[in-house]
């Protein structure tokens, strides 16, 4: 028996479990997210069914097949042009209505589907039942009952999907008058040799009087397109709303053989949603679920802290006793494990707030969240959706840059992306810490969280200057469904956290170690030289760009470490460390600050500010670049955060040289 | 004779919270429109306002919850009794 490759791709609404069944099916490292539009580009997966080979695709989540979001265009676009074996399309049993109109359309895309009824479990405890059979026989194709949370009834998907037995197909009805404008519209596609025999003609038809933008724009130019334009014009605007109609109706009728629904009693969800999104309630709850995240975050991070902060710097003397050649020590213990131990000191903290982010998106609370966020994005000129990346933000820069994708529109995707490195994130916090202890002995507490706050206003301030002068536009219209509250697994929450915080140890690996190494060398060199001296070419850097940033109450020293936290934030310290002779050991360089004639509180709130708000680091540049796929707003993102930066320190420092500071 | 129940034409945006409603007319652009029946915000669907003060509103379309904006609420035409 030849064993062929076999492609199955699933499709279904966002929130319904699918993202968990690709995890099932492929053992694929994936995201599940109750939160509306988590999977915009389609994963791919492999796993083997009874000795066969299979390729599993996992689409985004969509509502429809329209050609309303990028979402429904590339889930269209591939099950026509990829011709899967077969698409399985996962329902969701407790909204059936609203997912069958889905499968209404891939019934007209002449594929092969298989349903898998899933979360048939709420529908049981609502005293409902579906017969899944008649069901099943209505619609013409295999259905079959799934859990995808455990597994139950995936081996007998599979084996539907592979070995579908042949039954009468349902066929949408649109009634009379619109069957006969199909016809027509059908008659005039079948003299066309072009664009027509790609496609289902019956599908191409109703696009057509849809007039549905992308299949028209294939038919652009075509000889036959008058004729088309006739019967397009004959319905106007309503043709487009009836059709939905129609395929709604054409559901109900299926529904009404097979499924006995009764009419909702109080739902649970409803229930918490009264408290949660409560007019006088629902901020108070967001701001104390968010003081506990992030208190959460701090405590819990704490000791694994204080034993990886133990663990480097045992190495780091370690290194220095065991390694004779000096250079190869220095090398070693001062760039390398220095630079890389400094980042990898903040991965409990970025891993604990991700995991708790995730726990509170797969609840389903982060969607209420957005909810009540709304009315103070909305002021702003975004909607609650933007919230989500710039509550990610708080840990990394990367993947709450990332986390844009959720956001359809291009213009809010834009400003959420220009803005969220303005959140302190992870790497910026041991900059305040060092600085704050250093300057505000007894206030660091204070210090640190006007530091946070201030991040929020730049953030909120960056919005508001792009969408009034760079970004124009109207505010897109926001639509968001509020999944039912859920009880979050431990294991979707934990692949969750290490999809997002996988980022940030990847550019512990890559980018700061290389960072670390040019440091070393620009500090050691020219031969001979005292490390990190004014005479080392770090130095001589230092002095060049000194005159830039004097302005500002900054040093060449400052210079040289606000240069060196380009490649990321966290390298200022180690670089000061470097620069001030004192190695890892920040009490010392805390003296040492205070020592320097150059050094006032001024200055130092002054550097806090700066590296707040200038670019975040290399990584954050390379994700920016890659998610706008434009080199522009890319440059521009660098150029206008460094401008702000070097603007708001400048006025700091003046108003407080006037006051007197 | 009067009629003890009166039908009142109205955006959604004013219907006060926890009352009842029927999806009347959709005056949102072509895009919007669509996307909003396709939702289940049909013709005769009946809707339930869970909130509504002053930001988004809460609706539900048989136990489905959806947060949508003023400005879209608007454009959604309702009966109410």
């Amino acid at each position: 028996m030849i064993n062929e490759n076999i492609t199955l791709a699933l499709a279904g609404n966002p929130n319904v479990g699918k993202t968990t069944l690709f995890n099932s099916l492929t053992g694929a490292r994936q995201h599940v997210g109750n939160w509306p539009g988590v999977t915009v580009e389609k994963k791919i997966g492999t796993a083997s069914h009874k000795g066969r080979d299979l390729t599993i695709v996992d689409l985004p989540g969509t509502y429809s097949l329209s050609a309303y979001s990028l979402d429904e265009i590339v889930t269209r676009d591939y099950i026509l042009k990829g011709r899967p074996d077969s698409v399985i399309h996962i329902v969701d049993a407790s909204n059936l209505e609203r997912n069958l109109y889905l499968t209404i359309q891939l019934l007209e895309l002449d594929v092969n589907v298989v349903v898998a009824l899933n979360m048939y479990d709420i529908v049981k405890s609502r005293g409902d039942s579906i017969d899944v059979d008649m069901l099943s026989k209505n619609l013409g194709l295999p259905v079959v009952e799934t859990v995808a949370s455990t597994g139950e009834g995936v081996d007998d998907l599979i084996d539907a999907a592979l070995e579908a037995p042949p039954m009468e197909r349902f066929k949408p009805f649109y009634g009379e008058d619109l069957e006969k404008r199909i016809s027509a519209v059908m008659d005039i596609l079948r003299n066309d040799d072009k664009v027509a025999p790609r496609f289902p003609l019956r599908w191409l038809a109703i696009k057509v009087l849809e007039e549905d933008k992308e299949v028209l724009k294939l038919l652009e130019g075509n000889e036959l397109e008058p004729r088309l334009r006739a019967h397009m014009d004959k319905g106007g605007e309503n043709t487009e709303l009836e059709l939905v109609n129609r395929r709604y109706e054409n559901v109900r009728c299926i529904m009404s053989e097979s499924c006995r629904l009764s009419e909702n009693g109080l739902d649970p969800s409803d229930m918490l949603d009264k408290v949660v999104t409560n007019k006088y309630l629902g901020i108070p709850i967001f701001l104390a679920m968010m003081w506990a995240a992030f208190e959460l975050t701090f405590k819990a991070a704490e000791p694994f802290t204080i034993m990886i902060d133990k663990f480097f710097n045992w190495l780091i003397v370690w290194i220095s006793n065991n390694i004779a050649h000096e250079q190869l020590a220095s090398l070693l213990g001062d760039g390398i494990v220095g630079g890389v131990g400094s980042v990898l000191v903040f991965v409990p903290n970025i891993f604990i707030l991700f995991l708790i982010i995730s726990l509170l998106e797969d609840s389903g609370y982060l969607a209420r969240a957005a909810f009540v966020m709304d009315k103070v994005m909305s002021r702003i000129g975004l909607h609650g959706k933007s919230f989500i990346p710039l509550l990610i933000g708080f840990g990394c820069s990367v993947p709450a840059i990332m986390a844009c994708r959720s956001i359809e529109d291009s213009r809010d995707r834009l400003i959420t992306i220009l803005s969220t490195p303005f959140i302190t994130c992870g790497a910026r916090f041991p900059v305040y810490v060092l600085f704050a202890g250093a300057f505000f002995v007894g206030a660091e507490g204070t210090v640190v969280f006007s530091m946070y706050l201030l991040s929020m206003l730049m953030a909120i301030l960056s919005v508001i200057l792009l969408s009034k002068f760079v970004v124009k536009g109207e505010k897109s219209p926001f639509i968001l469904e509020l999944p039912p509250y859920r009880m979050p697994t431990m294991r979707s929450a934990v692949l969750h956290m290490w999809d997002r915080g996988k980022m940030y140890i990847k550019k512990a690996g890559t980018i700061i170690f290389m960072g670390a190494i040019i440091i070393w060398v620009l500090a050691s060199f020219p031969q001979g030289v005292e490390y990190g001296s004014a005479d080392s070419l770090v130095g001589m850097m230092g002095k060049v760009l000194e005159p830039l940033i004097r302005p500002l109450g900054f040093d060449w020293k400052i210079a040289v470490a606000l240069t060196l936290g380009f490649v990321a934030k966290e390298i200022v310290v180690g670089s000061l460390g470097t620069l001030y002779g004192t190695g890892e050991n920040d009490d010392l360089l805390r003296d040492q600050l205070r020592a320097d004639p150059n050094m006032t509180a001024l200055t130092s709130v002054g550097v806090m500010v700066f590296t707040l708000i200038y670019v975040p680091c290399l990584a954050t540049v390379a994700i920016i670049r890659k998610e706008t796929n434009s080199i522009r707003w890319t440059l521009f993102s660098i150029a206008y955060s460094m401008s702000l930066a070097w603007v708001i320190t400048f006025v700091i420092y003046r108003v407080g040289l006037l006051l007197g500071y | 004779m009067h009629c003890t129940k009166l039908v009142y034409d109205m955006p959604l945006s004013s219907v006060p919270e926890g009352r009842d409603c029927v999806v009347n007319n959709l005056s949102a652009g072509r895009g919007l429109a669509r996307r909003l029946a396709e939702l289940g915000f049909l013709l005769g669907t009946k809707l339930k306002v869970n909130r509504s003060e002053g930001g988004a509103m809460i609706v539900s379309i048989n136990g489905q919850r959806f947060a949508l904006s003023r400005g879209i609420a608007k454009k959604i035409g309702v009966k109410h009794f």
